[in-house]
């Protein structure tokens, strides 16, 4: 009873964090667009009493949510940010697990330089790291500019404004969430297992497939939610690189949000996006407890 | 000071190679005299220059 | 039949027996530190062998040389006659029992036993039936579907036993497997070793800084100090005649006499202090007038007294300092006249109250001319 006392106060409190914006944005989410300020209808004016608080209730309807299952750009939408999360993050681990399991093969006195530059780029602006690759990947860009000059390509290739530059981006931005976790897993690892292995017939391959790995998986699937619950509602990178052609979700959120002023709209949008995140996120929940547990 | 592989040697380059190399690039470019992001017209300070004068950029950032 | 004359299993004595193992002149260094210095050594099959030794004196580096995980800087390693130096350790006919156990967390009793049959390629009735044997053999059937954390210590020493005895290896390297036990659950497991090493005739080569342990259950101790191996004997002959001070003051408690050597006859006599007279010993070594000798004798062979004994040669009169009491021995320090204590050892046949020995005690302490090793170093 008195532990649940103690932790009663910072609990609610986090609940509250979480729970008061959301039952704000429900409610918005359940409302009217209407030129005002704030831009829907109905609001909430407790000065009008009980009375006003029903009225209020009965104009609240699911209009907007009905809205969103009937057009098309929506549920599309959804399936391809749901497509794009799934890419990028099975491309940021195969591409962070090497960096990761290298890491844990360098010297000891290496170790904290690396996991400062694996750290290092949270420290400088997200914003400007993404618009780098404006430069890089564009038609006159860096890239292409030097493999014209290396004589590899005789056309410029087209990358910006492309779902390949949105991947690069979002891999980019999110491979340090997914290095983190597996170097961590991977460091606990006591390397007399793999000797242990190796003395019972394994090659250094076969040991690395089955012991390292099978035992990294706890680190693995925590990069791999690390990478795809935030990826999924990403809009920075498809609006700054993906151009036109890449849909997702954060994006339509974004329109929606400022360039219709139909608040109402985005926030059943958010709403949506939100409960399809609670299955990965509880499954994340269960993992990390399951680490816990065996570690215990 | 172990020894690593070829494989690991290899990653860890080419990793940090592509998390920094962005950063790099832009550094270098802002230094680039052309106004054109991708064009090399030469060496030049002046943007840094253009950023101190620029009342926005100093408001937002003091 | 009358009781039948055991054969002493000694294979190093037969000069028609041919080594399993040998160690030719090896030799390992890390950067400036010497871990191995030009080591030769033949160890034959079905010996028990310890390697025994303090921390740093190369014991681990041996055996890890012999599973594959070093390659020796200089020498040469031969298993059954073939040089083992460019083999892999996971293509040699050697296991390896791990002092950490290094049970695989995340596969069952079962899965563990099973791996390095797998790697083979043994499945189906061969894999179940050779898993099953091993299980009966540690005693561990009722576990085979647990993990390595749902199971107390001493199965998971089991189970690293079972594990590296699965696939018959030649030779069996096991590093300080003992370490992790109680002592009542070690001394039990110590006989179960030994039990299974003879049952699966199995080669058996163990690092072990316990030289109790190294005593049970070798048939060959190899005392090790600095990279080298000061004596390789059998555990009978390591603690009766050790060849140096040191390997006489690692094993079991012992006095060290050091004096001048004067051979008279087939005896030398030692002048050890100002005002004693000499004791008398006898050895297989020739010593000149004058040489530095040390005389190691075992508590348990000096025997203690009231009064004067007749007819020893070697009878000294002393003041007992200390008594320390082990229950069924009590070990009385003793101190001579020219300051050094002498250890006496013996055994408690009567009980506290009644015994003729105290403190403060003048006793004479008395032991014949060959209950010690006399040692040049």
């Amino acid at each position: 009873m008195r532990r649940f006392a103690l932790i009663a106060i910072p609990y609610f409190w986090l609940l509250a964090l979480f729970l008061v914006p959301f039952a704000i944005v429900f409610k918005i989410s359940l409302s009217d667009i209407a030129l005002s300020i704030p831009p829907y209808l109905p609001q909430l004016d407790l000065a009008k009493g009980w009375e006003g608080f029903t009225k209020f209730l009965g104009a609240l309807d699911f209009e907007n949510f009905e809205f969103l299952m009937m057009d098309d750009l929506y549920y599309k939408a959804y399936l391809s940010s749901l497509k794009i999360a799934a890419i990028s993050t099975f491309l940021t681990l195969l591409i962070g697990y090497p960096i990761a399991y290298a890491m844990t093969r360098a010297g000891e006195e290496w170790r904290p330089t690396l996991l400062m530059l694996v750290i290092l780029p949270f420290w400088t602006s997200f914003l400007i790291r993404v618009y780098a690759w404006i430069g890089i990947l564009g038609q006159e860009g860096f890239l292409n500019q030097t493999l014209m000059f290396l004589g590899l390509t005789s056309e410029p290739l087209i990358i910006l404004n492309t779902p390949i530059a949105v991947y690069i981006g979002i891999v980019y931005t999110y491979l340090p969430f997914m290095i983190l976790p597996i170097y961590s897993a991977l460091e606990k690892l006591d390397n007399s297992l793999l000797e242990a292995a190796e003395d019972l017939g394994c090659s250094r391959i076969t040991a690395f497939w089955l012991v390292t790995f099978p035992l990294s998986r706890g680190g693995i699937i925590a990069g791999c939610f690390l990478v795809f619950i935030p990826t999924l509602g990403e809009f920075v990178i498809p609006s700054l690189l993906g151009g036109s052609n890449t849909l997702m979700i954060g994006k339509v959120l974004w329109d929606e949000f400022f360039s219709n002023r139909d608040w109402p709209l985005a926030s059943a949008v958010a709403v949506i996006l939100l409960l399809i995140l609670i299955i990965p996120i509880i499954l994340f929940q269960r993992n990390e407890q399951k680490q816990r547990e065996s570690e215990g | 000071m172990r020894r690593l592989t070829w494989f690991n040697t290899t990653s860890l380059t080419l990793g940090f190679a592509f998390l920094y190399l962005p950063m790099v690039i832009l550094v270098i470019y802002s230094f680039n005299s052309s106004k054109l992001v991708t064009v090399w017209a030469g060496f030049s300070t002046k943007w840094y220059g253009e950023l101190m004068r620029n009342e926005a950029f100093l408001d937002a950032a003091w | 039949m009358s009781e039948a004359l055991r054969p002493v299993f000694a294979p190093w004595n037969d000069p028609d027996e041919k080594p399993l193992i040998q160690f030719k002149n090896v030799t390992k260094r890390f950067g400036d530190f010497t871990a191995i210095d030009d080591l030769t050594i033949d160890i034959f099959e079905r010996e028990f062998f310890a390697l025994l030794g303090p921390s740093g004196c190369g014991k681990t580096t041996l055996m890890r040389m012999l599973a594959g995980f070093e390659t020796p800087s200089e020498g040469t390693i031969l298993l059954s006659g073939q040089d083992i130096a460019p083999i892999p350790p996971n293509k040699r006919a050697v296991n390896m029992m791990f002092q950490s156990y290094a049970l695989f967390p995340h596969l069952s009793v079962w899965e563990n036993i099973a791996f390095g049959l797998k790697r083979e390629g043994i499945k189906g009735d061969a894999l179940n039936g050779r898993v099953d044997e091993m299980l009966r053999l540690t005693r561990l059937e009722r576990f085979e579907k647990r993990k390595p954390h749902q199971i107390s210590g001493g199965q998971r020493q089991r189970v690293a036993l079972a594990r590296s005895l699965a696939k018959a290896p030649k030779l069996l390297l096991l590093d300080e497997p003992l370490g992790a036990l109680d002592k009542k659950l070690r001394q039990d497991t110590q006989f179960e070793l030994m039990d299974i090493q003879e049952k699966t005739g199995t080669t058996f080569v163990i690092v072990t800084h316990d030289q109790e342990e190294a005593m049970t259950v070798a048939s060959r101790i190899a005392v090790m100090d600095e990279g080298r191996m000061i004596q390789v004997d059998t555990p009978a002959r390591i603690y009766e005649a050790p060849n140096t001070v040191y390997v006489a003051d690692f094993i079991g408690d012992v006095n060290i006499i050091d004096g001048r050597a004067t051979p008279s006859g087939e005896q030398v006599q030692i002048a050890w202090g100002e005002g004693m007279s000499d004791i008398t010993g006898t050895t297989d070594a020739s010593f000149e007038k004058g040489d530095q000798v040390h005389l190691a004798i075992r508590p348990e062979k000096v025997s203690i007294s009231v009064e004067k004994p007749d007819d020893t040669p070697n009878a000294f009169q002393g003041k007992v300092v200390d008594i320390a009491y082990l229950g069924n021995l009590s070990t009385y320090h003793v101190e001579m006249p020219n300051g050094q204590i002498i250890k006496a050892q013996s055994a408690n046949t009567r009980r506290l109250s009644r015994r003729a020995i105290t403190w403060d005690d003048t006793v004479w302490i008395s032991f014949t001319a060959t209950a010690g090793v006399l040692l040049k170093r």
